[in-house]
C-alpha cells in the first residue's frame, strides 16, 4: 500500500506588496554578540508546526542566559554590514548559509581583543534591521564561522576598521528574535529595537 | 552584576513548598544560570518534583554570594588571590616545624618580642587570639582543599580573607605597639592598628597641605605691621600643626628632610 503523506501540510499564503510600502535596507550601526557557552536555553523555532509563514522563521521565547552575561553591543561603521542569506546543499538536504558581516571603526586596543577572543569560541550575533527587528546568525546546531581581519588602511581616505564575518549554517533564513535582548543598558526588544520597561507590580 | 536575579532567587526561596511543576522549574532553570550545570539540569527536568530539595539546596549556597555582589568570577579571583598566600603561610611554617622542634612563632611574624611580659594585657593577648586565628584558618584551608565547587568553597575563603587580614593587622599593632608613660596603662591600646594608620596618613596629609601656608602665616605674624588677628591666626595654624608632628614622632614616623627645613622656616623648632 502507498504510503500517504500527512504530516507536511502547505502553508503557502499570499504575499503582497502594497503601493508606497517602505522596505528599508541595511541594518543599524549596531549588533549585539555572546558566546554561546553563556547561553542557558533558546527560544524555539515553530517550524512544521507554524500555521503562517509569519511564524515559520521566527523565534518564540527568550534567550536565557548564564548569570551576569548579557548580550554585548557592537557599534559598527554604518551602511557597511548587512545580513545575506543563501540557499546551499543538493535537494532534499538544502539548508541556508546565513552570514553577517559587521565592520567595527578602528582598530584600537579593544576591537583587536574582541576579533582575538572571538577567534576561536562559538559565537551568536543579532543584527537588527532598519525597522528594529532583531535577526539571529547562528544556532544551537551549527558552529558559527567568523572571518575576522583588520584594516588599518593606506590613504587618508580608506577606512581603518575591524570586520566580523559570522557565517552559519541554518534550516532558515537568519530567524528573526522578537524576544528580550538583555544588556547591560537594559533590556531592547526583538521586535521594536525598543528598550523595554519593567512595570512595576 | 544582575541584582534582579539575585531577588528572583530569594524571593524563590522565601515561598515555602514549590509544589506546581512551573514553579521548580524556574527554580531549576535559576540554578543552571548560577552553575551552568546542564547535565544536572536536564536531569531536574526528567522528574522535577524529586530534585525541590536539591534546587533549594543548591540555591542557597549562591545567595550569601550574591549578596556580597560577587559573580562567580569574583569568588575565583578572591580565591586566586588569598589560597595561594595561606598555602605558603602554611608551606613555611611546616618547614619550620621539620627544623625545629621549639616553635613559638605563627607564620609571618618574626617572634615575640622580648618585652613582651611588659606590653599591657590586651596587647599580649593577641599573640593568643592570633594562634586562635591561624589554626581557624589552616582548618578553613584543609576544608577547602576538599571541596571541589568554588560556590562551596566561598564560605570557607571568605572566612581565611576576613582573618588573614585582621590576623596581619593586630600583629602590626603588636609589633608597633610604643611602651611609654602615655600607654603603658593600656590608655591608647584600644586605638586599632587600622584606625592609627588612618590617622597617622591624615597627619601626614594634613601637614604637607599647610605647611607653606604655615611659613606665609609665620612671615605675615612676624612683620612689624601684622595685627592681632594675624598672629592668632598664625598660632592656631602652628597648634594644629605641632599636634599632628607629634602624633607622628609617637609613632615613631619619619620626617623627611625638606619637609623638617619647612617647617623649621614656618617656625616649628624644638620638637625634634
Amino acid at each position: 500500500m502507498a504510503y500517504k503523506c500527512t504530516d507536511a501540510e502547505s502553508i503557502y499564503q499570499d504575499l503582497p506588496f502594497c503601493q508606497g510600502q517602505k522596505s528599508l535596507p541595511g541594518v543599524r550601526q549596531y549588533c549585539f554578540g555572546i558566546s554561546k557557552r553563556d547561553i542557558i536555553s533558546w527560544p524555539t523555532l515553530k517550524g512544521a508546526a507554524a500555521l503562517t509563514l509569519k511564524e515559520v522563521a521566527s523565534y518564540v521565547g527568550d534567550f536565557v542566559l548564564v548569570a551576569d552575561k548579557k548580550w554585548h553591543k557592537v557599534g559598527l561603521v554604518d551602511n557597511q554590514n548587512d545580513i545575506v542569506s543563501e540557499s546551499q546543499g543538493s535537494d532534499g538536504s538544502k539548508s541556508f548559509k546565513n552570514t553577517g558581516t559587521a565592520v567595527i571603526p578602528g582598530t584600537e586596543e579593544e576591537a583587536t581583543g574582541y576579533i582575538a577572543k572571538a577567534n576561536n569560541d562559538d559565537m551568536v550575533y543579532l543584527f537588527v534591521q532598519r525597522n528594529g527587528k532583531a535577526r539571529v546568525i547562528g544556532n544551537e546546531a551549527f558552529r558559527t564561522e567568523l572571518t575576522l581581519s583588520q584594516n588599518t588602511g593606506k590613504a587618508v581616505t580608506d577606512t581603518n576598521s575591524t570586520t566580523v564575518q559570522a557565517v552559519c549554517t541554518d534550516e532558515y533564513p537568519a530567524p528573526f528574535y522578537p524576544g528580550k535582548i538583555e544588556t547591560a543598558d537594559g533590556n531592547f526588544s526583538g521586535e521594536t529595537g525598543l528598550v523595554i520597561t519593567d512595570v512595576l507590580p | 552584576m544582575d541584582n534582579k536575579l539575585t531577588e528572583r532567587i530569594i524571593a524563590w526561596l522565601n515561598v515555602g513548598q514549590h509544589t506546581e511543576r512551573e514553579d521548580i522549574i524556574t527554580g531549576a532553570m535559576m540554578l543552571v544560570q548560577l552553575n551552568r550545570n546542564q547535565a544536572m539540569f536536564n536531569t531536574m527536568m526528567r522528574r522535577p518534583e524529586k530534585y525541590v530539595d536539591k534546587i533549594v539546596y543548591e540555591l542557597k549556597k549562591f545567595v550569601p554570594i550574591r549578596q556580597e555582589n560577587m559573580t562567580m568570577a569574583d569568588v575565583k579571583n578572591m580565591e586566586d588571590a588569598v589560597l595561594p598566600v595561606i598555602k605558603s603561610a602554611i608551606d613555611k611554617e611546616k618547614r619550620a616545624e621539620e627544623g625545629s622542634e621549639d616553635v613559638q612563632d605563627l607564620p609571618s611574624h618574626g617572634g615575640k618580642r622580648s618585652d613582651h611580659e611588659l606590653l599591657p594585657e590586651d596587647i599580649q593577648n593577641i599573640w593568643v587570639e592570633n594562634a586562635e586565628r591561624w589554626k581557624k584558618i589552616k582548618k578553613a584551608y584543609n576544608t577547602c582543599l576538599t571541596l571541589t565547587e568554588a560556590c562551596d568553597r566561598f564560605e570557607y575563603v571568605k572566612l581565611m580573607k576576613e582573618s588573614w587580614y585582621k590576623y596581619k593587622a593586630e600583629f602590626e599593632r603588636y609589633d608597633s605597639f610604643v611602651i611609654n608613660a602615655d600607654n603603658s596603662s593600656g590608655a591608647d591600646t584600644s586605638v586599632d592598628a587600622v584606625e592609627l594608620v588612618k590617622q597617622i596618613d591624615n597627619a601626614r596629609s594634613y601637614i604637607s597641605k599647610n605647611v607653606n601656608k604655615l611659613i606665609k602665616a609665620n612671615c605675615a605674624a612676624d612683620a612689624e605691621t601684622a595685627d592681632e588677628k594675624t598672629k592668632e591666626s598664625y598660632r592656631n595654624l602652628l597648634e594644629k600643626v605641632e599636634d599632628r608632628i607629634q602624633l607622628l614622632m609617637k609613632n615613631n614616623q619619619v620626617i623627611g628632610d625638606d619637609l623638617r627645613a619647612k617647617l623649621i622656616d614656618g617656625g616649628i623648632d624644638g620638637m625634634w
